[in-house]
């Protein structure tokens, strides 16, 4: 296994861009949106380097999409039409932050029930990840999570030096991909050392945010269930549930049929959803089992660092910060985790 | 429900929304195959007092709409409130701030003591309604989906969540952010965030979602500039009915 992780020098970054761009995928890259970034269908490739942001939607979008038409079926049938979906792609500029949120969510998609929608796109799509040397923002606390390096998950990642890269291989598909690139080289010694440089230059940039180490929250959440710190929040919680749709780790969805004009034909259709928002505990008798803001804040956070995080023994927060960067009540994790260790 | 009788009727308004039926345009003769338009003055001259659904757009603001509304409660088995004004007051009620004495005389001028006025209210002020679409204008989509819904005999889905939800959806850039005050976090969604997408910012057309924070919203708004008389009278655009 240790040979697959070979690095290799690219000489050209515009080089592998253009040879990316002639492979038969569609190519979903960071592009710029009003001063933010956005994942998005580009014909050229311009990832904002070390300007990068979290991107406005993370690149769930693209694995488990909102809107989603399971399949199509026929009114009083017990037959289903799946959608021929024959799109193959590659996800451009994916950062450590994301790529570790898509391998929490290929462990929740597939763990006792494997869902098949889910795992055909992931299947079908390539992660070209780059990785990070310095903090993005004040918003981001990746390091204090755990999840500022990337073991696996990516086919390649990338490390941009300004007019080339260093790639590092994490699949089969991803050495085919470079084994077809013929453009490239061998790391030499010296390709190593400034490897090294630039890793050692990271040492430092990152801080633990947290008053706490990532392995002590499932206990801090669990004893912090009657905290007073969820109803000071909830009363500033607006409950706009953008938190739930800004998430990388945030899965949570509704399924309804909806019909045709012709009342015969249907569709089954997955879209977002999020605890955060009323109506997602609502159940067929009318009670709510999270009625209030405050409960629901709370359940929010004991699924990222508490809940999911016995399960699994990794924070199912990514750090990426895009909740407390869009959220207008200023409710971040770095804050309600130090406020709960007071 | 089997091909049920339809019917459209206006108060006031500006009819925007039964325009959004006739602009359904290619889809309209599918429409008519799964129900029977029997009146809709907006497209067609011929009547029909006998109808199972009404749709009825509009606010109530005179006197002599109280009858005629109740009438149309009689006839029809499920009433259903199309757009802000028949569903939640709407724009009509900005007049409700002011003395309708003035109103009419702002309105009507000379004339106005030809004009009889009452406070504007939503039409579930005065009779019972059995469902909503909200927004201004409704949103086709939504009225097509009630239909099947009521002809299939499955319980419509009228979106419960904060405008924010489809906002991010459409990746756009919070308008706070941009320094623009903004309804989206206590409106209900379903519009895909139209406005916000296209530049505007939400003024609340469809009406509170269920459960909104309104004093976080209004300390977000005041945050961002906005006095309490500001953040009141962005709230009374549409929402003057609200509580």
């Amino acid at each position: 296994m240790k040979n697959q992780k070979t690095i290799i020098y690219i000489a050209n970054r515009d080089e592998f861009h253009s040879y990316l761009l002639s492979q038969p995928y569609n190519i979903y890259a960071v592009t710029e949106k009003e001063g933010r970034y956005v994942f998005a269908d580009v014909n050229e490739i311009n990832d904002p380097g070390d300007k990068y942001t979290p991107t406005l939607l993370p690149p769930k979008k693209y694995l488990y999409p909102d809107e989603w038409i399971l399949f199509r079926f026929k009114r009083g049938r017990e037959e289903i039409f799946e959608i021929e979906d024959k799109e193959k792609r590659i996800l451009f500029g994916v950062r450590p932050c994301d790529i570790n949120a898509i391998n929490l969510m290929d462990k929740i998609f597939s763990d006792g029930y494997n869902d098949n929608y889910y795992a055909k796109r992931r299947k079908d799509t390539i992660l070209i990840g780059i990785d990070c040397f310095s903090p993005c923002d004040d918003h981001s606390f990746c390091y204090s999570v755990g999840h500022l390096d990337v073991k696996e998950g990516y086919d390649l990642l990338l490390k941009d030096i300004g007019t080339a890269y260093f790639v590092s291989i994490g699949s089969k598909r991803g050495r085919r991909l470079m084994t077809k690139f013929t453009k490239v080289r061998e790391t030499t010694p010296h390709d190593i050392e400034q490897i090294r440089e630039i890793e050692k230059k990271k040492e430092g940039m990152f801080i633990n945010k947290f008053k706490t180490k990532v392995d002590n929250l499932p206990l801090l959440f669990r004893s912090s269930i009657s905290s007073p710190i969820w109803e000071e929040l909830g009363e500033r919680d607006l409950g706009c549930g953008a938190c739930n749709i800004d998430c990388p780790t945030c899965y949570c969805f509704d399924i309804q049929d909806k019909l045709e004009l012709n009342i015969e034909d249907g569709r089954r259709v997955r879209d977002w959803d999020g605890c955060m928002l009323r109506d997602f505990t609502l159940v067929g008798s009318g009670e709510i089992f999270r009625a209030s803001k405050a409960d629901r804040l709370r359940h929010r956070f004991n699924r990222k660092f508490h809940y999911l995080m016995n399960v699994y023994k990794k924070s199912h927060c990514v750090g990426c910060g895009r909740c407390a960067r869009d959220c207008l009540a200023r409710i971040s994790p770095v804050e309600v985790v130090n406020s709960l260790m007071v | 429900m089997k091909r049920p009788r339809v019917a459209f009727f206006d108060f006031t308004c500006c009819e925007g929304c039964q325009l959004e039926v006739s602009n359904l345009e290619d889809r309209l003769i599918d429409l008519t195959k799964l129900v029977d338009i029997v009146m809709f003055r907006e497209v067609m001259s011929e009547k029909d007092d006998t109808y199972d659904i009404a749709f009825v757009e509009g606010g109530i603001s005179r006197e002599t709409d109280i009858p005629r509304l109740e009438g149309i409660r009689k006839r029809a088995e499920i009433l259903v409130a199309i757009g802000s004004c028949a569903a939640i007051g709407g724009i009509n009620c900005i007049k409700n701030f002011k003395d309708l004495e003035e109103v009419k005389k702002i309105v009507y001028g000379r004339d106005a003591r030809y004009f009889d006025t009452i406070l504007a209210q939503p039409i579930d002020a005065v009779v019972k309604v059995e469902h909503y679409l909200y927004g201004c204008p409704m949103i086709k989509e939504e009225f097509l989906d009630l239909i099947t819904s009521l002809i299939s005999g499955k319980r419509p889905v009228v979106p419960n969540y904060p405008v924010c939800i489809e906002c991010k959806l459409q990746e756009n850039l919070c308008m706070f952010h941009k320094g623009v005050y903004c309804l989206g976090p206590i409106t209900r969604g379903g519009c895909k965030a139209i406005c916000i997408t296209y530049g505007n910012s939400c003024e609340g057309c469809r009406g509170l979602v269920d459960d909104v924070n309104i004093n976080s919203q209004t300390d977000i708004m005041k945050e961002h500039g906005l006095s309490l008389d500001d953040a009141l009278s962005k709230f009374k655009l549409y929402g003057g009915y609200l509580r």
